[in-house]
């Protein structure tokens, strides 16, 4: 899951950024907005690579200090691949940089995957305090 | 914020009413007073075999069911008070929320960096929250005059060598709250809900209609206790 100078594109319901990898897949993990919220990540369940993935239907967790929230994607994929060494220790999410630490990657259904997503600048404007 | 009194103790409905105003609550935010039947509620990412002494939950006829907040499990009975804050996510946080109780429980209790709360070193009130839809849903459950004896029973899982991947509870000393104010459970709750309108200029209104419904399309449904 190299990083790439692909630009990175936010959903700021699902609170996931995404990019897009070489080989058409997309890697995807959690904002920092989002972190801020929830606190240092102390559990993630996510389901096994190949599971088909809908549009804003949940599919795994990450769990902060009792705080829950689900995870769900903003387009239809299949989940291609896993961060373990996240699932493993997820503490390495805390405090990550937008784009540094993908959850995972993901193959998405349909080749406009960003469409509808908010660049960076605009997400960083939705977001300021 | 307005304040809805939950007359319901079936844990079923009562989650489904949580999801229901964590979808649909208005902006000011909501407050709810609450109470189950017997039963356990695990929280969202835990393995039920690995809290649950399931041979004696079926035994006593105590279901189990799966909340949407993270965190460990807990009992409840009618001697449980269970409250929930539905409120937005990057506004008050749980430890401004549960300032807003904590004065009014009637003993100098102490929140915990965990937010739970502690009279005498024991945990008086355990909390967990989720996000969603731009909310934060935080609740928590006061032990007023639980059944400690099956509390410590039913929470306490037969010994197993493998650990299933959840996220595992943090076991607490307990106490009832009755032991330091001597009070009905149902005198407290009412007691508590008083206070909390008058000190918070809270807003008592009849739980709304359509999210009554919603609750009773989506019940939940009591998990397995046993491993698959």
């Amino acid at each position: 899951m190299a990083p790439t100078d692909a630009p990175l594109f936010f959903s700021y319901a699902t609170g996931l950024w995404h990019r897009a990898l070489p080989d058409g897949t997309v890697s995807v993990g959690l904002t920092r907005h989002l972190l801020t919220l929830l606190g240092a990540p102390e559990f993630v369940r996510l389901p096994p690579p190949g599971t088909p993935l809908s549009r804003c239907v949940p599919f795994g967790c990450v769990e902060t200090q009792k705080t829950a929230f689900d995870l769900s994607l903003p387009f239809d994929a299949v989940l291609e691949t896993r961060n373990e060494d996240v699932l493993e220790d997820p503490a390495g999410l805390d405090g990550a940089a937008d784009g540094s630490l993908p959850l995972l990657t993901i193959r998405p259904a349909a080749g406009n995957w960003s469409a509808g997503l908010l660049d960076e600048t605009a997400f960083r404007s939705l977001t300021a305090p | 914020m307005t304040f809805h009194f939950n007359p319901s103790t079936d844990p079923g409905f009562n989650l489904a009413l949580e999801e229901a105003f964590l979808w649909k609550a208005p902006r000011g935010g909501v407050f709810l007073l609450w109470r189950n039947a017997a039963a356990v509620i695990v929280g969202n990412n835990q393995v039920v075999a690995d809290e649950v002494d399931g041979a004696y939950a079926t035994e006593q006829d105590i279901p189990v069911y799966r909340r949407r907040t993270g965190g460990g499990a807990v009992y409840h009975d009618a001697g449980v008070v269970n409250f929930t804050f539905v409120v937005p996510a990057d506004g008050d946080s749980p430890a401004v929320l549960l300032g807003r109780l904590l004065p009014h429980l009637g003993v100098a209790g102490i929140a915990t960096d965990r937010n739970d709360v502690l009279v005498g070193g024991r945990k008086i009130v355990g909390t967990a929250q989720a996000l969603a839809n731009g909310m934060r849903l935080f609740h928590g459950c006061i032990l007023h005059n639980a059944d400690l004896q099956t509390l410590s029973r039913v929470l306490t899982p037969p010994p197993e060598k493998l650990r299933r991947h959840g996220v595992p509870s943090v076991r607490a000393r307990v106490a009832n709250l009755v032991e330091f104010l001597p009070e009905t459970t149902e005198d407290f709750m009412a007691r508590l809900a008083r206070a909390c309108v008058q000190a918070n200029g809270w807003d008592e209104r009849p739980l709304p209609p359509e999210l009554l419904a919603d609750a009773q399309t989506r019940r939940l449904f009591p998990e397995s206790v046993f491993c698959e």
